[in-house]
């Protein structure tokens, strides 16, 4: 294309800073969503993997054991009977110290370089005193500085419930990523043992193995030295196990974000249509001077990069920002859910911002494709007119309703394929989502029609004509009112899907809570990572609650995290009290049957997730490594549970006790007489743990609460992202709004000179806005509900392996109507008082 | 009210308007001294760019002057607020454009009935208007699907709908053929001129201005010569 085409259409955008402003906002936003969703989660995983690598260093291989761990004398007879040398006693655990958790990691400094014990570097004084005084540790220097710690000073930590006070003796060598040693405190092994309650025990062996057929032949012979209820793994496919556990509750965040964008596009498309609706003069006259159509092509496309290449930079600005505020919650969650990882700063790392990047270009191009097509297409004397861009997006409002129809239709068969892929599940939903947004212009020209026919017949005189022409107005631009109003739909759709799954799961977490939670006072011991094995109650404490007076029956619990090669997996070990039968819900297996077996020794639980996760059934054999060798016991019955996604299994205290060979008790369940208050034996219970264990008493009722607020923390980042979507939308809709009526000023021009207050021109853009949000909220309805439903039956289930009933409220529905309402009538806020404003003889002048 | 302007319709007393363009100050209207009696038809001519839709736009209160006074049916319209000003152009005036500008989503008979509406009036007044002007059988059509002559038409049975003391036309026949703009005058008279209402018509037609009373000629931002229509 000639310069001076390039001139006059790039003239024409700088005639319209607020439309390119608007436009590029969209763009930003949403690269800002996606950046920031990427960026969040790579830093929370690579935390997790750079402080899994501080930790394990060079180590290729792990010995683990069972949920108390490994016996000391394994390493001893590994190193000096066996003659292994590359390997290296781990001891840690998680402590709290200052308002910050800690993972202290207890090592040999003395042995083996290039693995967790690899103190080259720091200060020999500092390695010293690590040998020789007991009560010390090393730390990270930002970690120290956060903390306002010197060499020299002590400090208190706490872990399961016991205080210990430790001096810092010295500082890690600064050497390697700052993440990696944040929250990373270095004791000896005999330190780590007493802080973490692990007296004789080790958490892991670690062991740096040759490549190839070296490294195959000791493997073999370390295997066969292992006693039964330990085993050999690969120290990456261990982290790698960790990290995939966090994979659903990631997949879910980016599937947000990738919303947010798709809200983003329809502010492109709707920007570039107008773009070249305004310029179909322009346009027609240089197809009449013999500009081809490639070249109009072109120069559209062109202009849609540019654009999206200030938005995209604006985005990926923004994106960082944004992305500071979630890493906090995606990390809180993790914490809360999974595992601990202390994640300070935002790791910027190319990956994230490259896919955002190309997302925001490549969604800008995509997006501008139709108006570009549009623009072409289009004869020198039809392209002159607007009648003819709105009589074909008459004309393809129908046929976008089929194609649409037929993808929701097509997403839906995917369904019936046999298979759990979430991908594939997210890829339904997407289609489902795009199918039912291509059925929205055809009816909002329907709803239109409708209620301009109701509009005629209504009695009265009162603002007939007026709502007819707001109503007509709609219709007679459907090419952007469409558009817009689909955006605004799918931004409330995505707030009502959520939010009804999000309620229906909480209703079901509150009703499992009640049926499961039946004791009047649970006592537990502190933990700080849902990923391990808690620490046990002092048996010592258990004696003194059992005789505290008022208590009728105990249930005694010990939860463990046992390393199965499916990953960590939980095994709750009950004794329920005497006479209080479990009110699990069963969703397989018969109850009787089921708890008869289980209280016999005979057969065990599995929770809902674990069954979907593991394909397992009532009946199936499951295989555990035990302390004494493998346990075989087949399902009785498979429970409904929200506790954990990766599953549960349920067995009884004493099979457990028998083949784990571990006594202790995690938690306790106190069932007290009626007329005995609460309060009072909960104050008993801390008496009788005061300077011995600090444990948590809390009634049923705090801990259901307390339960609901990890819940609600967990969705904390669902609703950031609902709400940038609507941003998204609004602007959307501003910017639809804004082009509508720049396009109408000359019509409502000739309204004032009728005779039409200001007031009532401003009346009238309100009521144009309010039904373009009526229409949205409307079809936000059906819409929202599907996608509700394929979120709670599909992605929940695949992702998590819950089920649960749908809940749906009057109350998010209402909320989506007058969501949609109250977003458009802000977007219309500014358009109306423009045009209320301007002034007619300016506009009829300019004729 | 002052005295002295009770027997005109419109009377402009040192009306004077300037706009602004970049950094300079451009004079349209400098100090127009004019009036309009009951019942008369004036044209208004001048060249191009001359102020003659400056000085319509002013005499509806679409416009404000800088300067002077704007009487019109005894109210002096520069000196009322915008809503009045509104209210009473909703009342009093009827505008005929070049370009017809009827409201393209709405119907014939539905752009009649919005001056009929506004002023509360009954609304089978739009249809016997439609049959007054021929277009009775088109009343649901929409705009685009009528020719010039047609829509022009409908604009003038729009401008008449509320019964206005004064008609305001901006080249109403400058977009027609000749014969056509013939029929939208005479049709004009038999609307307007029968039931006494005053014209002022901005015109570059000799045609059109030799059917008024008077013609007004704008020069240099006043009235620079008056010509009685005699035939």
């Amino acid at each position: 294309m000639v310069g001076v085409v390039w001139h006059a259409n790039f003239r024409f955008l700088s005639r319209h800073p607020w439309q390119i402003f608007l436009a590029v906002l969209g763009v930003a936003l949403g690269v800002a969503v996606v950046v920031a969703v990427g960026l969040a989660n790579t830093s929370a995983m690579r935390a997790f993997r750079l402080s899994s690598r501080a930790v394990s260093g060079s180590a290729t291989d792990q010995i683990i054991g069972g949920p108390g761990g490994l016996r000391e004398r394994l390493y001893t007879h590994l190193r000096v009977d066996a003659g292994i040398e590359s390997i290296v006693p781990i001891v840690d655990g998680y402590v709290e110290a200052k308002d910050e958790t800690l993972h202290i990691v207890g090592v040999d400094p003395l042995a083996e370089s290039g693995t967790a014990g690899d103190l080259a570097g720091t200060g020999a004084g500092a390695v010293r005193r690590l040998l020789t005084e007991p009560g010390t540790l090393l730390l990270g220097r930002a970690t120290a500085r956060r903390m306002g710690l010197k060499v020299g000073d002590s400090l208190t930590i706490r872990c399961a419930g016991r205080r210990h006070t430790i001096v810092l003796a010295g500082l890690l060598p600064s050497a390697g990523a700052a993440v990696a040693q944040d929250g990373l405190a270095i004791t000896d092994i005999s330190t780590a043992q007493i802080v973490t309650g692990q007296i004789g025990q080790l958490s892991r062996i670690d062991l740096t193995l040759p490549r190839g057929a070296t490294g195959r032949r000791m493997r073999a012979r370390i295997a066969g030295l292992l006693p039964a209820g330990t085993r050999l793994e690969s120290a990456r496919a261990r982290t790698g196990t960790m990290v995939q556990m966090t994979r659903a509750f990631r997949t879910n965040l980016t599937a947000m974000s990738l919303l947010a964008l798709i809200v983003g596009m329809f502010l492109i498309y709707n920007t570039m249509t107008f773009a070249v609706l305004q310029r179909r003069q322009l346009i027609g006259m240089l197809r009449a001077m013999g500009v081809t159509r490639r070249e109009v092509f072109s120069g559209i496309l062109v202009e849609a990069l540019f654009l999206g290449a200030i938005g995209t930079t604006v985005g990926v600005a923004l994106g960082v920002a944004l992305g500071e505020v979630l890493v906090h919650l995606v990390t809180r969650t993790i914490n809360d859910l999974y595992f601990v990882v202390s994640v300070t700063q935002l790791l910027i790392t190319p990956a994230p911002i490259l896919e955002g990047a190309a997302l925001g270009i490549g969604a800008t191009v995509l997006a501008s494709l139709t108006p570009a097509l549009e623009a072409s297409r289009s004869t020198p004397a039809s392209a002159m007119r607007h009648s003819a861009i709105e009589q074909r997006a008459h004309v393809l409002a129908p046929r976008l309703a089929i194609a649409g129809g037929t993808l929701a239709a097509t997403a839906l068969v995917f369904l019936a394929l046999p298979t759990r892929s979430l991908v594939l599940g997210f890829a339904v939903l997407f289609m489902v989502i795009v199918g039912l947004v291509l059925i929205a212009p055809l009816m909002v020209a329907w709803l239109s029609a409708g209620a301009c026919a109701v509009v005629v017949r209504m009695p009265g005189r009162s603002g007939g004509v007026l709502a007819r022409f707001a109503l007509r107005g709609i219709t007679a631009s459907l090419s952007r009112t469409g558009v817009a109003i689909a955006a605004l739909m799918l931004a409330v759709a995505t707030t009502v899907g959520v939010g009804v799954m999000i309620q229906s799961l909480r209703v079901t977490v509150r009703q499992w809570l009640s049926s499961t939670l039946r004791a009047d006072i649970y006592v537990s011991v502190p933990q700080l990572d849902p990923g391990r094995t808690p620490q046990t109650i002092d048996p010592r404490i258990i004696a003194d609650i059992r005789r505290i007076p008022g208590i009728s029956g105990i249930t005694s619990a010990r939860r463990v995290t046992i390393e199965t090669v499916r990953g960590p997996t939980q095994i709750v070990a009950v004794d329920f009290a005497p006479g209080r039968t479990p009110r699990f819900r069963l969703k397989e297996g018969d109850a009787r049957t089921a708890w008869a077996d289980f209280d016999a020794d005979r057969a065990v639980l599995v929770s809902e997730p674990y069954a979907y996760h593991n394909r397992t059934r009532v009946g199936t054999d499951l295989r555990l490594l035990t302390g004494r060798g493998y346990l075989s016991l087949p399902v009785a019955g498979i429970f409904y549970d929200y506790g954990s996604e990766q599953g549960v299994i349920l067995m009884h205290r004493q099979l457990y006790e028998r083949d784990f060979g571990d006594h202790g008790v995690s938690s306790l369940g106190l069932y007290i007489r009626p007329g005995m208050s609460t309060t009072r034996v909960i104050t008993a219970v801390r008496a009788a743990a005061a300077h011995r264990q600090m444990l948590i008493a809390r009634s049923n009722r705090a801990i259901r609460s307390a339960s609901l607020k990890v819940f609600d923390r967990a969705f904390a980042i669902t609703g950031v992202l609902k709400t940038l979507a609507v941003v998204i939308a609004v602007v959307g809709i501003l910017n639809a709004l804004m082009a509508l009526q720049m396009e109408r000023s000359h019509e409502l021009a000739v309204l004032r000179a009728i005779g039409f207050t200001p007031g009532q021109i401003w009346g009238l853009v309100t009521a144009q806005t309010g039904f373009m949000g009526f229409c949205a909220g409307l079809l936000a309805l059906p819409v929202g509900l599907a996608l509700a439903l394929l979120l709670i039956h599909v992605i929940n289930r695949r992702a998590f392996g819950w089920s649960m009933e749908t809940v749906l409220t009057s109350s998010v529905l209402i909320q989506a109507l007058v969501l949609a309402l109250a977003a458009a009538l802000v977007a219309g806020l500014y358009p109306g008082w423009r045009m209320a404003r301007a002034n007619p003889a300016d506009v009829l002048r300019e004729e | 009210m002052e005295s002295g302007q009770t027997h005109s319709v419109v009377s402009l007393r040192g009306v004077e308007r300037s706009y602004r363009e970049g950094d300079q100050t451009r004079t349209v209207l400098r100090g127009v001294d004019l009036d309009i009696q009951p019942g008369e038809w004036v044209a208004l001519v001048g060249r191009s760019g001359c102020g003659k839709s400056t000085l319509l736009n002013l005499i509806s209160g679409i416009d404000r002057p800088d300067h002077g006074d704007i009487w019109l049916d005894g109210v002096n319209i520069a000196r009322l607020s915008e809503r009045e000003r509104t209210l009473f152009r909703r009342r009093h005036i009827g505008f005929v454009y070049q370009f017809f500008n009827l409201i393209p989503t709405l119907t014939v008979e539905e752009n009649l009935l919005l001056p009929i509406e506004l002023n509360r009036l009954d609304q089978t007044r739009a249809r016997k208007l439609l049959a007054a002007v021929g277009l009775e059988e088109r009343h649901a059509a929409f705009p685009d699907r009528l020719s010039g002559g047609e829509q022009q038409r409908v604009a003038i049975a729009r401008a008449l709908a509320h019964d206005p003391l004064l008609l305001l036309a901006d080249e109403p026949t400058g977009n027609l053929d000749r014969k056509t703009g013939e029929q939208m005058l005479q049709l004009m008279e038999s609307l307007a001129r029968t039931n006494r209402r005053a014209l002022l018509i901005v015109t570059h037609s000799y045609e059109v201005a030799r059917r008024t009373d008077r013609v007004l000629t704008l020069e240099n931002g006043r009235i620079a010569n008056e010509d009685t229509v005699t035939d």
